[in-house]
């Protein structure tokens, strides 16, 4: 028996992802406002007479001639795989029916064999809703099953409908066409579906008025005759429907209340960021030390020790580290996406972020970017406008995102006093925060420059849908969160496992001069005043100097220098833009060379010293310095990757690439120049 | 009038579209001439417009909202 192909095909906000989660026990992502469910995603499942299913989950869209490029996919795939759909499980909802068979009824009209599922059944008596599936099903000619994502009922049903998909009916909706202009659609092409011809047509000439009168004539035509079916088998009480949600959007959409809770979260969840998991992240800090304690009790001294401890267990800390903080991030965005307040959040800000370019939906990037550049980027497909879409892709980078937490937690506790300010303020938990506050302003000014700047035609056409409120399915959320935390530690594991290798190999392998680096010190002059421990000090950073590394941080040195940083910085500044994490491994790796004892990161870079100045290598200008730097620069591979594929041009993601890293000197050197001037 | 006109809690019936200006995904949503809207509420400088039509929940631009000529039916 062959699989069968079936869709599940619907509008946003109907709980599509809960059925095909339900249905493939495949794990993915349900969300609540547009733009969560971007590409096609497969599932599989068997009914019980033993016939396979492939389901494909297409992303939410609320007409077949798409509005933003998420909605785009769906209508290519339906057109393009038309020959190869068994069926399609068109998912409605029970509260927004009628505008949902819209889109059913254009399906229909491709002539796909569909199975009218209509979720949130168990909202119907709180609702007041009653819908007479018979009823229904006749004159829609299609088999209509009440079910529920959230109690779990009626995938029975859905299973064994699916059993009889040969006899699915493919009867059009409606011929509407002869009442719009006979002589106009008896011109068209004769060969195969009339409505995909129509289709085609109406895709490739969006600008031609006729074709734009015809489409809201034939919009018009199908709502009456989704409304004559409706009168004799659906009826809602509206006041009812939303009786809570209207309560809550009262105070939650409120011109000012509003906006002061939607900060009130903001603030809520930066500070949670920081507090909850401070206790979790000395834990895994400690173990890690310790493990690599025990690492190099166990194993004979050597290079493979060498390379274990210090660059892969140190590493691997640097990013094991910021689990609790990526995951707290995740958990507040997750929740806020479940339960419907994202596009409250869109709603209060568009106008706010149309001043910068942008539009509300720019909010839900800047706001995720917090956690990880890249699905923010992804997220920006539900725009309809490419300008607002393309600056908010370009800015986004700059909101900080967790990969700038490992450098900036270890910058932060080598240079800024763990002072406490009137009480409550302590001074390093504010310089964290400014940088946050830096990055959404840059972000922002960024956006404005472009907005000037940015020549792009553009139709602005903004449409947002304030879905009903929901009480969060914890599942859904918490596997979120656990996806996007395994995501951020595979990938940037890989990295910094491949890099850690390659740092060390370059480190301790090199020309003449390295070979002879142990003599040439041990035979110099001042060996004979050094004390054993100093010596073996002076050996290991001659080595490490004229290591293939040190030769490579020694070339670069010149255009760093005038930032106040010295070549190991910079190979750590050089490997960074693989990944921004990577720093505090990279430095991990490059000191832990030259000291004999297992001691944390923080400790060892704390003991540096500038041989210039006699003082601390990490010393204030340094530090902020740097803290500007990783602020700015477009140090991350992942996102450059993603910007071009989104973008479709090498154009902008080296815009961001070369615009960012120009930004980013010049503000580490107007820092260090401050700071000198000052102290 | 138009949609902008309506203060909060205001219900209308949707009487004219301009229908060269408006964008296709207005009527798609079911805003079309008959049709109940209610304003449920305005953002902060009064856009976008938080509004109810035909059973639908949607937030629109004001600009938008002015191409949607509505007769008032009555005040919440």
């Amino acid at each position: 028996m062959n699989n069968l192909n079936v869709l599940l095909v619907g509008n946003p906000n109907t709980g599509k992802t809960a059925i095909f989660n339900h249905l493939t026990g495949l794990n993915q992502k349900v969300g609540n406002y547009p733009g969560v469910t971007l590409d096609k995603k497969q599932g599989f499942f068997t009914l019980d007479c033993g016939q396979k299913i492939t389901l494909t989950d297409l992303p939410g869209t609320y007409s077949l001639i798409p509005n933003a490029s998420d909605e785009a996919v769906a209508t290519e795939y339906l057109t393009a795989e038309k020959g190869h759909i068994d069926a399609v499980i068109f998912v409605a909802e029970v509260e927004n029916l009628k505008r949902n068979l819209l889109l059913f009824s254009q399906v229909k009209d491709l002539g796909l064999p569909c199975l009218l599922a209509i979720n949130m059944a168990d909202q119907m008596q709180r609702k007041g809703i009653f819908i007479n599936t018979e009823t229904l099903s006749k004159s829609l000619q299609t088999d209509v099953i009440l079910i529920s994502a959230r109690k779990k009922e009626g995938f029975d049903d859905i299973k064994s409908a699916l059993k009889k998909v040969r006899s699915f009916d493919r009867s059009k909706f409606s011929d509407y066409y002869e009442k719009i202009d006979a002589t106009y659609f008896n011109g068209l092409e004769k060969n195969g579906n009339p409505y995909e011809n129509w289709l085609n047509i109406a895709l490739t000439e969006q600008e031609n008025k006729t074709v734009q009168k015809y489409l809201q004539k034939e919009t018009i035509y199908r709502y009456q005759k989704i409304n004559d079916i409706l009168k004799n088998s659906y009826q809602i009480d509206r006041e009812k429907a939303r009786s809570i949600g209207a309560k809550i959007d009262k105070v939650l959409t409120h011109k000012f209340f509003g906006v002061l809770f939607f900060l009130a979260i903001l603030f809520l969840m930066f500070q949670a960021v920081f507090t909850w998991s401070a206790t979790p992240m000395d834990l895994i800090d400690e173990a890690f030390v310790k493990w690599a304690g025990w690492v190099s009790e166990k194993m004979p001294s050597g290079m493979l020790r060498d390379l274990i401890c210090e660059g892969v267990i140190a590493g691997l800390g640097g990013v094991v580290i910021f689990i609790p903080q990526i995951a707290v991030l995740s958990l507040f965005i997750a929740l806020l996406e479940e339960i419907g307040y994202m596009s409250r959040v869109v709603f209060l800000m568009d106008r706010l972020m149309r001043r910068f370019g942008m539009n509300g939906r720019s909010v839900i990037s800047l706001i995720s970017g917090t956690a990880c550049a890249i699905p923010a980027i992804i997220a920006t497909r539900s725009m309809s406008s490419w300008k607002d879409r393309l600056i908010t892709i370009l800015v986004t980078p700059f909101t900080t995102c967790s990969a700038r937490l490992p450098v900036y937690t270890i910058l932060i506790s080598l240079v800024i006093p763990d002072k406490i300010y009137g009480g409550i303020f302590n001074l390093q938990g504010l310089t964290m925060t400014a940088l946050y506050l830096l990055g959404f302003l840059t972000a922002i000014l960024a956006a404005l420059v472009l907005q000037k700047y940015l020549k792009v035609s553009d139709k602005k056409f903004f449409i947002m849908e304030m879905p009903d409120y929901k009480i969060p399915l914890l599942k859904n959320i918490l596997l979120d969160v656990f996806q996007k935390t395994r995501s951020f530690v595979t990938s940037a594991g890989k990295i910094i496992l491949a890099l850690s290798i390659v740092i060390w190999f370059l480190s301790t392998s090199g020309g003449d001069d390295f070979k002879n680096a142990e003599t040439l010190v041990k035979t110099s002059p001042t060996a004979q005043n050094l004390s054993d421990e100093d010596l073996q000090t002076a050996i290991a950073s001659e080595k490490l100097a004229t290591s293939c590394i040190g030769k490579m941080g020694v070339f670069i040195e010149p255009v760093i220098k005038p930032l106040g940083y010295d070549w190991k910085i910079g190979i750590a500044l050089l490997t960074s833009f693989a990944a921004r994490e990577v720093f505090v491994g990279t430095l991990a790796t490059i000191y832990g060379i030259d000291s004999e004892e297992e001691i944390p990161i923080k400790e060892r870079l704390a003991k540096e010293r500038n041989p210039e100045t006699g003082g601390a290598r990490f010393d204030l200008a340094c530090g902020l310095s740097l803290l500007i730097f990783y602020a700015f620069a477009m140090q991350c591979m992942g996102t450059l990757a993603v910007v071009k594929r989104e973008t479709k041009s090498w154009k902008w993601p080296l815009l961001q690439l070369f615009g960012m890293g120009i930004l980013a000197y010049i503000g580490a050197f107007i820092t260090r120049w401050i700071v000198l001037f000052f102290s | 009038m138009n949609v902008t006109k309506l203060k909060i809690g205001g219900v209308a019936t949707v009487e004219k579209l301009c229908f060269d200006e408006i964008p296709l995904a207005l009527m798609e949503i079911g805003c079309l001439p008959g049709n109940r809207i209610k304003i449920i509420q305005k953002a902060p400088c009064g856009c976008p417009i938080y509004l109810e039509v035909a059973g639908s929940h949607f937030a629109l631009r004001a600009e938008d909202c002015k191409k949607i000529t509505v007769k008032k039916t009555r005040n919440e």
